[in-house]
């Protein structure tokens, strides 16, 4: 019985070479099933022949046949397969199928591609797919799946066969599917013969031109001429269409109502298989509601012709609608009045073209010198004003002017002219020196006046105290600068223990700065300095590197510590961030689950879409990341669940109320069982009192960090607490 | 925080099955002797146990969704009013004659697969023992996901739905975890880099991979697989007590998520009917998880020591490693009963599922 079946099989590989497409198909299936019997009747004695025999078949065969398991693991790969994916079975059994899987194009938007796969649990079904093989070549095949069940009838299995489509579509199809494209297509098409002659048009045409099909072939484009354009224009056009290259470009045309009618042009050629043209083809589409041109009209009332910045009456606009936001949010602000010193004496001596250049690229350099959301206008000759919207505090805007001054520095060099130019910048603050973009102007322009009585680049406030502040916050970041490269910083770690055993958790790193003047200088003093500097990119480079300095340097020193947590920055929050983070564990030769991200709430207010792949791409490093300052911001809890976090701490804002005040403790209790739900851990910041510890303990947090344990303490002093296994008592 | 150990008991849990071999009950018990009272117990005090445990709304809610029983040889050791206070919380007594103990694998149960397994008494309605934990007379080699839960994905997947959605359906089946942990390593994503949780695998893997390989896994699935429902849930009961007691003993989120790893990876020898070593070779999971399911070693091995203990009724070792860590017997009767609503929970949930 099994000779036959086997002779029946032979036969069926025999007509199966012979054969391709449906026929093939059917063939195959009559194939499998006679081979299916054949392994449900290998309880027969001579059996593993059979199935020796059988499999030898399967291997040979030209037709590629994958077997797997039903995870997908593949078992089986025949000649076909090698030959059809370049991979030989020895590379290929073992191998999970997914990866001969292709890419899909564009990850986001192709949540269909694959849904035809998902139709195959329907049972056997030929499908289409798109497959990679060894060459990296992407292919479409067609596939049929099938389970293969052992004599009990229970799945043991899945055996593919394969097939490569080459052609896609018959000429046939393709030429009726070219033909609908352009007839049903939105644009006008428009095709001549080598003299120019209209020979076919589509329903568009029709639609926009007015002229219907027989009225405009064997007409010259002519017919469309509208008479405004010169001969140039009409050259390259003409050229456009006997070869020259494909051209596009805007042409207002001429309906039949006479009517004339900006056109957004395409023109191409057809060749035959001499090389010589014998078509040209038009596609256009109507641009008459003019969108464009309602854009340049936009431009010129809006925006500085020579600058291409925002002109005085945008910048009103742009800076009124922010000062009303501002002042219900409680945000800072500021205006920064500059004006170019000498530059009419520049004007005078050089002329006014170089000038105007000179302008262009003062422009440019303040422009760059700003963050995207600051305003810059030019609002007068050599006048230029600046707004800083959000600021964290107003003597901020005085770094930013000593910035914007910098930035001024180095020489312009204009027709072989080296130019220097300084400017004076005025500074009114929001909203301690005024509500209104108008009287901001005002005061603005009075401080620079002032400037400009010294004669000397420079900047001043409208008020007199904040020039004061100013000063220091600006020898404060040049001294930060410094501190940064002298080893005046160093790290100190604030223990975090378990509220259920007491014991050492995990620690926070926290940057300190060791002034050889002024002593410890706070972080509340100098962090947001470094914010707005832009220096907090290196600070937090520096925290990184030296957390990770610091716990290689524990492990070789044998000591068993828990894991360090490190703030990042919202500045550092980019998508290069999970390369830098791995470069420096590679670095220090350190396991990722050795340290901790810290994040604030802010960053996640910059949108999910942002920074979820960012953080996707940490948490698949095998970083954990911890949300600091909870509840202070506005994150719902249906907000938070998008992003992959594991640790919430509680804001020491709401610590310090617990248990007395009603309102923190129902937010702390809020925020322990959302996070509980989501299988989160929960930590408290700034724990102070026994009462605020047993409270939060009972209300089942996790972890503690605050004085009531340890104050941040130098490494040291971190290692020996755990060393000798320091607890806190929960009694 | 010493002095917390011996005030109160143990109360042990099994998990009943119902005639259609499905987990439906909970039996409270002493100690391991099936219903006896043995004499080692005489210092510790179970009514005090079972009491504490009457009067904590975990557990009221807890009995209010599942039959928990006391059988009726313990039910006359306790104290007329803590009996009471048991009954009030939503316990019943259970009948000698309704209740089979199966410690050995009623063949008949195991193999024919049928609802109402041949060898037992019409009388019968409850199945006590770990029957489902014997090793099958026929390996069933490569096991497949279950359908439901694969599903479930598929639909989370193509909804673009949170990681933490995701990981929580992969939280409920051992074989859809073993697998994503297997193919992650089998296409070559985790070069040099340990898992050390199913949401990192589910991002090292990405959507596109994951929904392909649920198609596949879609495809092949069986009907859920009636012998497993009972394994199943004591896998469920396990992995989520490693959970629970690593965060009580203090370990943090990383630990905790390997101690549930550990819980539900050290049974799938039993589930695959392979040597485990064999099963997670393929893995490239953390030392400690490795150390701790195939050794018993670190932290997390000591964990899984004691839920083995306590599985297997092992008061005395048990009570033993609760001190090292420091746990009550109070606070572990109560996350017993905490694994077991979450189980509870799933296995609703996956119900639910099939039907909806």
């Amino acid at each position: 019985m099994a000779d036959q079946r086997i002779a029946q099989c032979l036969q069926l590989c025999q007509q199966a070479r012979g054969l391709q497409g449906d026929a093939l198909a059917q063939t195959l299936d009559e194939l499998r099933s006679n081979l299916e019997q054949l392994a449900a009747e290998r309880n027969a004695p001579a059996l593993d022949a059979l199935q020796l025999n059988a499999r030898r078949i399967i291997e040979q065969l030209q037709e590629p046949i994958i077997t797997m398991d039903l995870t997908g693991y593949l078992t089986g790969w025949n000649k076909g397969a090698q030959n059809l994916f370049g991979y030989t079975a020895a590379e290929a059994i073992g191998q999970h199928v997914l990866f001969i899987y292709a890419d899909e194009p564009g990850e986001p938007g192709e949540a269909s591609a694959d849904m035809p796969e998902l139709f195959l649990e329907r049972g056997d079904a030929f499908i289409e797919v798109r497959r990679r093989k060894k060459s990296g070549e992407i292919f479409w095949a067609g596939l049929s799946l099938s389970v293969l069940r052992d004599e009990d009838e229970e799945a043991v299995g899945l055996v593919a066969h394969l097939s490569e489509i080459t052609e896609r579509l018959s000429s046939e199809e393709k030429l009726r599917l070219h033909t609908s494209i352009i007839e049903d297509s939105d644009q006008g098409i428009l095709i001549t013969d080598a003299n120019e002659c209209i020979v076919s048009v589509n329903a568009a045409f029709s639609r926009i031109t007015g002229y219907l099909t027989h009225e405009a072939i064997g007409q010259t484009t002519d017919l469309l001429r509208s008479g405004v354009h010169d001969a140039d224009f009409r050259e390259q056009v003409r050229s456009a269409m006997h070869g020259a290259g494909p051209w596009q470009g805007e042409i207002v045309g001429k309906r039949k109502n006479g009517e004339l009618f900006p056109q957004s042009v395409s023109i191409s050629v057809v060749r035959n298989d001499a090389g010589e043209i014998t078509h040209a083809f038009s596609i256009f589409s109507d641009i008459s509601v003019l969108r464009a041109a309602e854009d340049r009209m936009q431009r010129l009332v809006n925006y500085d012709s020579l600058t291409s910045l925002p002109n005085r009456t945008l910048f009103n606009k742009l800076v009124t609608q922010a000062l009303a936001t501002a002042s219900r949010s409680g945000d800072y602000g500021a205006l920064l009045a500059i004006d170019l010193n000498r530059f009419t004496s520049i004007n005078d001596t050089f002329g006014h073209e170089v000038g105007d250049e000179l302008l262009r690229q003062v422009g440019q350099r303040l422009r760059l010198a700003l963050r995207d959301e600051d305003v810059l206008a030019r609002v007068g000759g050599d006048e230029f004003v600046a707004a800083l919207l959000s600021i964290q505090k107003r003597e901020h805007s005085g770094i930013v002017a000593q910035k914007l001054l910098t930035a001024l520095e180095p020489p312009f060099i204009i027709d072989s002219n080296v130019l220097h130019v300084g400017a004076s910048i005025g500074i009114a603050v929001f909203p301690e020196d005024g509500h209104d973009t108008a009287s901001l102007l005002r005061f603005s322009d009075v401080a620079m006046k002032r400037v400009q009585e010294n004669g000397e680049s420079g900047f001043l406030f409208y008020c007199a105290e904040m020039n004061q502040r100013a000063k220091e916050q600006w020898q404060l970041e040049s001294e930060l600068r410094h501190a940064l490269s002298s080893q005046e910083l160093l790290l100190h770690y604030q223990p975090k223990v378990s509220l259920r055993t007491g014991r050492i958790v995990g620690a926070e790193a926290l940057i300190r700065w060791q002034h050889p003047v002024r002593g410890m200088v706070s972080p509340g003093k100098f962090i947001p300095v470094a914010e707005e500097t832009g220096l907090i990119l290196e600070l937090g480079s520096w925290v990184l590197e030296e957390a990770c300095r610091q716990i290689r340097a524990w492990m070789d020193a044998g000591l068993d510590m828990p894991p360090i947590a490190v703030n990042l920055s919202a500045r550092q929050f980019d998508r290069l961030l999970p390369a830098r983070v791995q470069a420096v564990l590679d670095r220090h030769a350190i396991q990722p689950d050795r340290l901790k991200l810290e994040i604030t709430e802010s960053l996640l207010v910059r949108g999910a879409d942002e920074v979820i792949p960012i953080m996707n791409a940490l948490v698949a490093m095998g970083l954990a990341l911890a949300l600091d300052d909870f509840g202070t911001g506005y994150s719902s809890l249906a907000y938070l669940k998008r992003f992959p976090i594991t640790t919430l701490k509680i804001d020491r804002s709401f610590v310090i109320g617990v248990p007395a005040e009603e309102n923190d403790c129902a937010i702390a209790q809020a925020i322990v069982t959302m996070g509980q739900q989501m299988r989160q851990e929960i930590v408290a910041e700034g724990v102070e009192t026994v009462e605020q510890m047993a409270f939060l303990r009972n209300l089942g947090c996790d972890q503690l960090q605050g004085f009531l344990f340890s104050p941040p303490v130098a490494a040291s002093d971190f290692a020996s607490l755990v060393r000798n296994g320091v607890r806190l008592s929960l009694d | 925080m010493s002095s917390m150990g011996s005030s109160s008991a143990l109360v042990f849990l099994n998990l009943l099955a119902d005639r259609k071999l499905k987990p439906a009950g909970v039996l409270l018990r002493f100690n391991s002797e099936f219903g006896g009272s043995s004499a080692a117990e005489s210092d510790n005090n179970p009514g005090d146990a079972f009491s504490t445990l009457a009067s904590r709304p975990e557990f009221i809610t807890f009995a209010a969704g599942f039959p928990c029983f006391i059988a009726t040889a313990d039910a006359q050791r306790l104290p007329p009013e803590t009996l009471q206070a048991m009954q009030g919380a939503g316990c019943q007594v259970l009948a000698d004659d309704i209740l089979v103990r199966a410690s050995n694998p009623a063949a008949g149960i195991t193999e024919n697969r049928t609802p109402a397994a041949p060898a037992l008494p019409p009388a019968v309605l409850w199945l006590a023992g770990d029957w489902y934990m014997a090793p099958p007379a026929k390996p069933p080699g490569n096991p497949t996901a279950s359908r439901t839960l694969a599903l479930k994905l598929v639909q989370l997947v193509a909804a673009d739905a949170d990681t933490h959605e995701i990981e929580a359906i992969f939280r409920q089946d051992p074989t859809l975890s073993y697998h994503l942990l297997r193919l992650v390593n089998s296409l070559g994503m985790s070069t040099n880099k340990r898992i050390t949780s199913f949401s990192q695998a589910i991002l090292i893997l990405g959507r596109q991979q994951l929904r392909r390989w649920l198609n596949l896994m879609l495809f092949a699935a069986r009907k859920d697989d009636q012998r497993a429902a009972m394994l199943l849930a004591h896998v469920a009961v396990r992995a989520r007590n490693m959970e629970l007691l690593a965060r009580a003993s203090g370990l943090d989120r990383a630990g905790q998520e390997l101690s549930f790893m550990a819980g539900m990876f050290s049974l799938l020898g039993i589930l695959f009917g392979l040597p485990l070593p064999e099963i997670l070779k393929p893995l490239q999971i953390s030392e400690v998880l490795v150390d701790a399911v195939l050794r018993r070693e670190g932290d997390i091995g000591r964990l899984l020591q004691a839920v083995e203990f306590a599985e297997q009724g092992d008061s005395a070792r048990l009570s033993g490693l609760l001190d090292a860590l420091s746990l009550s017997a109070a606070q572990f009767n109560l996350l017993n009963i905490e694994a077991c609503q979450w189980m509870l929970d799933i296995v609703r949930e996956t119900q639910g599922g099939a039907h909806g």
